[in-house]
């Protein structure tokens, strides 16, 4: 540790240079790393804060709620207790309103004696009465709607009222429009005779009954999103990618500084200090200069989600975060590995003669 | 007791056809006590010689025995561990860490032989005496050549080795600081009864010896 710290401060500059380098790629990998979270988030908010086990959808939806739709015929076997199962009626819409921009949302109708619909949290207003009267997703809110807003659902003549605001409710990117059942119906064209367009249930046993059905597993039904799972091997690869650049850089640098101290090293070494002083000594400095540059990355890293704010979707998943810090460090030590061998392979004999 | 034996070592570099034999069946010995210097022509192996009798090298034949150990039978963790508590080194070479003022130079020898190693009392008077206590907090490269070597020379003997191997300790330095470090390493052999080798061209340093051998085409003559 001696040896390690003060070669640090001696070489100011040089180190300085290196945790300039960590910082700049961990805050990278970490704004990545937001970023991916924040998009995955978004397409699975709504559908996380049902808390599913298992979801029904009709088989020939290609496992993806917005095109499954549910016949009272085909759901008539299926059973439904009210505090941990419910109906849910999903159509992609579009919102409009006078003097509002234009939104893309995600509707989705409930049955208000059903666990999603009393299980809702409001942040303001209040739920769902009536026909034709939504409680949709805060984004609006920063597009500018209020509460009493009347707006327009694709192209659809009657007109919708705001009631109520809630949070996290985003499905596939955009924000849902909580409505009635009969509002989904009428939005999708359906007649009474359609049930829904998927049965969620919180019971991880819940069965369909039907041979048109089928109960698939809520992350099944979640890697099925539209582009969800390119989007995050899109990430996922990127970030690898960053890491083993990392580890390249690190160990690059190590390298150089280490071969400029091995004619020293030989001295040390000739002069009795054991390999594995100076090998712990390279291995926490490059120890300290990691934990360093990442502490500056991840205080840059919230530091600009909080600046950002809502513009951009980035989302500090304390687990995913530490996930990240672990494979920095990881990656980081593995760059340091070369340098100790080098150490380790130093002749001592080689200090005298000159 | 010998404080070092070499029996018959010979020792050569190279494979085949490039074999070149440094070392030819080299005898010599030195007792606790005494002063030896080895002279010899540029490249004739008085190098290689003291890496041998420093236990950083075996030699191809011939047996080494240093304060009745035999080298050849100590692990590569003993021997440092020999290295540490038995040897001083003197190296021509920049031998003082770059990043550690001088101060800091026997701390971290400290930090890796917690005992034994000269009191704080002994260091003061060994920098007052070879004239380096201004600079004890000077990094080494903020020494002259003759302060730095002079530096090299307390941290190759701040351990209290009882065997001193010095390769040319009075290279850069001046007649009156020749005569200092001479006269340091004589009293460490005849006051401290440790054993001293000196490797060097200087005719200076001769006065001071019990024994001077020369080394010339891998054989070892005391003149
Ligand atoms: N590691 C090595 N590999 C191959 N040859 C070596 C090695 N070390 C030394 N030699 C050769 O052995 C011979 C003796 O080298 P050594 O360094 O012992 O000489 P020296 O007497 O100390 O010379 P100088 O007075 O110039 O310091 C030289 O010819 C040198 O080239
Ligand atoms: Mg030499």
């Amino acid at each position: 540790m001696f040896l390690a710290l003060k070669e640090i401060k001696h070489y100011k500059l040089r180190y300085g240079l290196i945790v300039t380098m960590i910082v700049l790629i961990s805050y990278l990998i970490f704004i990545l790393t937001s970023l991916a979270v924040g998009l995955s988030t978004q397409n699975t908010k709504a559908i996380d804060s049902w808390k599913p086990q298992r979801i029904v959808l009709n088989k020939d939806s290609n496992i993806n709620i917005s095109r499954s739709v549910i016949t009272k015929e085909q759901g008539k076997n299926l059973k439904i207790n009210p505090k941990q199962d419910a109906y849910v009626g999903n159509a992609p819409v579009v919102s409009s309103a006078k003097d509002r921009s234009r939104v893309s949302a995600q509707f989705v109708g409930l049955d208000p004696h059903q666990y999603i619909y009393q299980n809702l949290k409001l942040t303001s207003g209040h739920k769902a009465q009536k026909n034709h009267q939504v409680v949709v997703d805060t984004q609006f809110q920063q597009n500018g709607y209020h509460l009493g807003d009347k707006i327009k659902l694709n192209s659809d003549n009657h007109s919708y009222e705001i009631v109520g605001f809630t949070k996290n409710a985003k499905l596939s990117i955009a924000p849902v429009v909580y409505g009635s059942m009969d509002d989904w119906r009428q939005l999708h064209n359906l007649t009474s005779d359609f049930l829904c367009s998927a049965v969620i249930s919180k019971n991880a046993d819940y069965k369909a009954h039907n041979s048109d059905l089928h109960a698939y597993s809520a992350k099944k039904v979640i890697d099925e999103l539209p582009g969800y799972q390119a989007q995050n091997s899109i990430f996922t690869f990127m970030i690898a990618f960053l890491m083993i650049i990392s580890l390249i850089v690190i160990a690059v640098f190590l390298y150089i500084l280490t071969m400029q101290k091995l004619e020293n090293y030989a001295v040390l070494r000739a002069q009795g200090i054991p390999a594995g002083v100076l090998v712990r000594a390279t291995l926490f400095q490059t120890f300290i200069l990691v934990i360093s540059g990442i502490v500056i990355g991840v205080v840059l890293t919230l530091l600009t989600t909080m600046a950002l704010g809502n513009s951009v979707p980035v989302a500090c998943d304390p687990l995913i975060m530490s996930t990240t810090v672990i494979g920095l460090l990881v990656t980081s030590m593995l760059g340091a590995l070369i340098p100790s061998i080098m150490i380790l392979k130093v002749d001592p004999a080689d200090a005298i003669g000159g | 007791m010998d404080a070092i034996k070499l029996t018959n070592v010979s020792k050569s570099f190279g494979q085949a056809d490039n074999r070149f034999q440094v070392l030819d069946n080299i005898n010599f010995t030195s007792k606790r006590g005494e002063v030896n210097i080895i002279t010899g022509p540029s490249g004739s192996g008085k190098s290689t010689l003291l890496t041998i009798m420093g236990a950083l090298r075996d030699p191809d034949e011939g047996t080494v025995l240093l304060e009745n150990e035999k080298v050849a039978n100590l692990s590569a963790k003993a021997r440092d561990q020999f290295r540490l508590n038995q040897i001083g080194f003197i190296l021509q070479a920049h031998t003082l860490v770059p990043y550690l003022t001088v101060r800091d130079q026997f701390v971290l020898v400290d930090k890796v032989r917690p005992e034994g190693n000269m009191s704080a009392a002994e260091l003061q008077n060994l920098t007052d005496r070879l004239g380096v206590s201004r600079v004890v907090d000077h990094f080494p490269n903020e020494l002259s050549g003759g302060q730095s070597q002079r530096v090299a020379i307390i941290r190759g003997i701040y351990t209290k080795p009882n065997i001193i191997l010095a390769d040319e300790p009075t290279a850069s330095l001046d007649e009156q600081r020749v005569t200092e470090v001479c006269q340091l390493l004589s009293d460490l052999a005849k006051k401290e009864n440790k054993t001293v080798v000196v490797v060097t061209h200087d005719e200076r340093v001769n006065q001071y010896a019990d024994h001077i051998y020369e080394l010339v085409d891998g054989h070892l003559s005391e003149k």
